[in-house]
C-alpha cells in the first residue's frame, strides 16, 4: 500500500528546515480570522498571501498556504453557527443546527462540538489519504460527465429532504435555484435569462446571492428582537462549555468517521466536492439517528455530521490536486500555483516520482488539524462574544460588511446589488417555509449540472443505452434511489409509529374519562 | 378570506404571491431561453427543469388555500394554525420593510455617494430602526464603524474603492 523508504524520505523533507514550522501558527490564525469575515472566502485569503510566498522556500511557503487553508477551513463555521452567514458553500448545513444551537444560547456548545468535529473529521481523511491517495486518485481519474452529473443530482434531491417540512416546496424552490444557476452563457456559447445584464453574461453571483439568501434575509427578521440569544444567562462566554462541545463532538464517532470519509471520497471530485459532502453527511447523519425529528432543531449531531465532512473534503481536494493536477476549486487552485512557482507540478507522474513529497504534504495538513484543535479553542471563545453585542449594533453593521463583502467578491456593483435582491428574495422564502438552502445549492450547482448533462448528451450521441457502459454512474444512481427509498420509508415509518402513539394517547384518555 | 360555493376560503397571499413569482420567473426564462435557441444544447436542462418547476408549483398551490366550512369560526388562532406563519405585528412588519428599504437605498448609493458616506448614513439609519435612540451613540458609532471597515477593505482588496472622505 506504501512504501516505509518514501514515508522515511517525507519526515526527512519535514525536518530538513526547523525554522519553516514558524509559519505555521500565523498561517492558521490569518485563515480562521479572514474564513469568519463574511465575503473574505479562502480563496481570497490564500490569493492576498500568495505573493508573499514567491519569496519564500518550498517548505515555509507549502506550510505557510496550507495552514491559511485549514483555518479558513474551520473559521467558516463561526459565522455559520453565530449569524447564519456560510463563509463557503461547504459551511451550509453547519447552519441547520448550528444557528438553532446558538439561538438557543448552546453557542458555546455548538461552536466547540464543531471544532472537534471538524478537526477530528480532517484528521481522519488525511490519515485515509495517507493509506488510500493512489486508489482513490484511480478512481477519480474514472469519473465522467455522467457520473458527475448522477452526483450532483444526488445531492440537489437531497435538500428536498434535508430542510423544511414540506418535500415538495423544498424541490419547488430546488429547481427554481438550478435553473438560476444555468442564467448566463452555458459552455455551447448560447445566452440566456441575462436580461441584458452585462454581469449576467458570467452568470449570477453566487457568493453574494448565497449572503443575501442565508445571512441578510435572517438579519431582516432579527430586526424586532434584542438580541441573538434572547435570555440573559445564556449569553455567557463560557471555555469550559466550548472543551465540553469538543469532548461531545467525540462522543457520536461513527457520525464523525462517515462524515470523514464521505468528505474524503465526495470532496476527491473536481468542483462538487466541498458543496455536497456536507449535505451528504447531514443527510445520513439525520436518517440513520433515532430521532430524526430533532434535526433541524438544534441537534448538536447535525453539526458533528456537517463539520467532520467539509473539513475532511479539504482533504479529498487535496488529493485531486496532487494526484491529478486538477484543482478541485479556487483555494486548491492557488495551492497548485503556489507549488508550480517552485517547480512542483502535481499530476498522476508527480504521485510516482515524488510519493515522499505526497506523504510529506500530507503528513503536514495532519499536524496542521491537530494544532487547529488547541489554537481554534482560544479563536472560538474570542468570537463566541458577538452574541453579547446587542443586535441594534450587529445588524446594520453586518449588513454593511456582507455589502462590502459582496464587492470585493465581484469587483463590481453586480455584488452589493445581487445581495439586496436575494436578501429579499430569501427573506420571504423563509417566512412560508421554503427552504433557502436549496436554492443557495441549485444556484451553486446549476452551472455545474447542465455542463456534465450536455457533456454526456454529446460523448453518447443522445443515446439513452450509454448509461449501461457507466457501471460508476449506475452504482451512484443505486445508491441515490436506494437513500432516498430508505429515507422515504423511514419517514413514514416514524409518522406512522407517532399516529399510533396519539391513538394510544387518546385511548388511554378516554378510559381515565370513564373511570 | 373569501367564500366561494357555500364554503370560506383562507386565501394566503403573500405564499401565493411568492409560489407563483416562482412559477412566473421559470416561464419566461423557458421563453426567453427557447428565444436564444431551441438547440438541445441550450435547453438540455432548462426546459425539463422548468417543466418540473411548474408540476411542482401545481402541488405547491393547493397549499395556499384553507377551506372552512361556512358555519365554522375563524379566529385569529385558527388562521394561525392553518397558514403556519409566524406572526408579526403591522409595526413589526413596518419596521423589517424601513430596513430592507433603506438596505437598497444604501445598496444603491455606494459608487453614488462613496463606501465610506453611504456606510455611516446606513448605519445610522439602521441603528435608529432597530430601536437605538441615545445621540451620542446615533452620532459616533456610525462614522467609526464606516471608517473601519472602509480603511479595512481597503487595505484587504486589491482594487480600488469609490469614497467621499477617505
Amino acid at each position: 500500500m506504501f512504501d516505509f523508504s518514501d514515508i522515511s524520505s517525507a519526515y526527512n523533507i519535514l525536518t530538513a528546515n526547523p525554522s519553516a514550522w514558524l509559519m505555521l501558527l500565523p498561517g492558521l490564525i490569518i485563515g480562521l480570522v479572514f474564513g469568519a469575515l463574511p465575503g473574505i472566502s479562502i480563496t481570497m485569503a490564500m490569493a492576498l498571501f500568495l505573493p508573499m510566498t514567491m519569496y519564500m522556500d518550498f517548505l515555509p511557503a507549502i506550510i505557510f498556504l496550507t495552514a491559511i487553508y485549514t483555518g479558513a477551513g474551520f473559521g467558516g463555521s463561526v459565522p455559520a453557527i453565530l449569524m447564519r452567514i456560510p463563509g463557503t458553500s461547504s459551511a451550509v448545513a453547519t447552519t441547520f443546527d448550528g444557528y438553532p444551537m446558538a439561538q438557543q444560547g448552546r453557542h458555546n456548545e455548538a461552536l466547540g462540538v464543531a471544532l472537534g468535529a471538524s478537526t477530528t473529521g480532517a484528521m481522519l481523511a488525511y490519515i485515509m489519504l495517507f493509506i488510500l491517495i493512489a486508489p482513490i486518485a484511480k478512481v477519480v481519474l474514472k469519473m465522467g460527465p455522467l457520473e458527475m452529473f448522477a452526483v450532483a443530482i444526488w445531492g440537489m434531491l437531497l435538500l428536498g429532504s434535508l430542510a423544511g417540512k414540506y418535500v415538495t416546496r423544498g424541490l419547488l424552490a430546488g429547481a427554481f435555484g438550478l435553473l438560476m444557476g444555468t442564467i448566463g452563457m452555458n459552455t455551447a456559447g448560447y445566452i440566456r435569462g441575462t436580461m441584458g445584464v452585462p454581469f449576467l453574461f458570467d452568470g449570477v453571483p453566487v457568493i453574494p446571492a448565497m449572503m443575501g439568501l442565508l445571512a441578510a434575509s435572517q438579519l431582516f427578521n432579527l430586526v424586532n428582537s434584542g438580541f441573538l440569544v434572547e435570555e440573559e444567562e445564556n449569553r455567557k462566554m463560557n471555555f469550559r462549555t466550548i472543551v465540553r462541545g469538543v469532548r461531545q463532538s467525540w462522543e457520536s464517532p461513527l457520525v464523525i468517521l462517515r462524515g470523514s470519509a464521505i468528505g474524503a471520497f465526495i470532496g476527491a471530485i473536481p468542483g462538487v466536492g466541498s458543496s455536497i459532502s456536507n449535505l451528504l453527511s447531514y443527510s445520513e447523519t439525520r436518517r440513520n439517528d433515532a430521532d430524526p425529528d430533532s434535526f433541524g432543531k438544534g441537534n448538536p449531531k447535525g453539526v458533528v455530521g456537517a463539520e467532520s465532512a467539509n473539513s475532511s473534503s479539504e482533504g479529498g481536494a487535496m488529493a485531486t490536486m496532487l494526484a491529478l493536477g486538477i484543482p478541485g476549486g479556487g483555494a486548491t487552485a492557488i495551492l497548485l500555483a503556489a507549488f508550480a512557482t517552485h517547480n512542483v507540478v502535481g499530476g498522476p507522474q508527480f504521485i510516482e516520482q515524488h510519493t515522499d513529497m505526497v506523504y510529506a504534504i500530507i503528513i503536514l495538513n495532519l499536524l496542521q488539524a491537530a494544532l487547529l484543535l488547541v489554537v481554534g479553542l482560544g479563536f472560538v471563545f474570542v468570537a463566541s462574544s458577538i452574541v453579547r453585542v446587542p443586535l441594534r449594533y450587529l445588524i446594520p453593521s453586518v449588513l454593511v460588511v456582507a455589502a462590502f463583502g459582496a464587492y470585493s467578491v465581484t469587483n463590481s456593483m453586480a455584488g452589493p446589488m445581487t445581495l439586496f435582491v436575494f436578501s429579499i428574495f430569501g427573506w420571504a422564502l423563509a417566512r412560508y417555509e421554503y427552504p433557502v438552502a436549496a436554492v443557495v445549492v441549485g444556484l451553486l450547482l446549476g452551472g455545474l449540472v447542465e455542463t456534465q448533462l450536455l457533456r454526456s448528451y454529446q460523448v453518447s450521441g443522445g443515446e439513452l443505452s450509454y448509461i449501461t457502459e457507466r457501471p460508476g454512474a449506475i452504482l451512484i444512481i443505486a445508491i441515490m434511489i436506494l437513500s432516498m427509498g430508505i429515507t422515504a420509508w423511514t419517514k413514514k415509518k416514524n409518522a406512522r409509529k407517532k399516529l399510533d402513539a396519539l391513538a394510544r394517547q387518546s385511548n388511554f384518555d378516554e378510559q381515565g374519562a370513564l373511570h | 378570506m373569501i367564500h366561494l360555493a357555500g364554503r370560506k376560503v383562507l386565501v394566503e397571499w403573500g405564499h401565493l404571491a411568492v409560489a407563483t413569482l416562482i412559477a412566473v420567473t421559470c416561464l419566461w426564462y423557458l421563453q426567453d431561453a427557447r428565444s436564444a435557441s431551441l438547440r438541445i444544447a441550450n435547453l438540455i436542462l432548462i426546459q425539463p427543469g422548468v417543466i418540473v418547476a411548474i408540476i411542482l408549483y401545481l402541488i405547491v398551490l393547493p397549499q395556499c388555500f384553507h377551506v372552512f366550512k361556512e358555519e365554522e369560526p375563524i379566529t385569529p388562532k385558527t388562521e394561525e394554525e392553518a397558514t403556519k406563519e409566524s406572526p408579526m405585528t403591522p409595526a413589526e412588519f413596518l419596521r423589517v420593510a424601513s430596513l430592507a428599504a433603506a438596505f437598497g437605498v444604501f445598496v444603491f448609493s455606494l459608487e453614488r455617494f462613496g463606501f465610506d458616506l453611504a456606510a455611516w448614513l446606513f448605519v445610522a439609519v439602521g441603528l435608529f430602526i432597530c430601536g437605538e435612540r441615545r445621540w451620542p451613540v446615533l452620532a459616533f458609532f456610525p462614522p467609526a464603524f464606516a471608517l473601519i471597515v472602509v480603511y479595512g477593505y481597503q487595505q484587504l482588496i486589491p482594487y480600488p474603492i469609490e469614497t467621499f472622505f477617505l
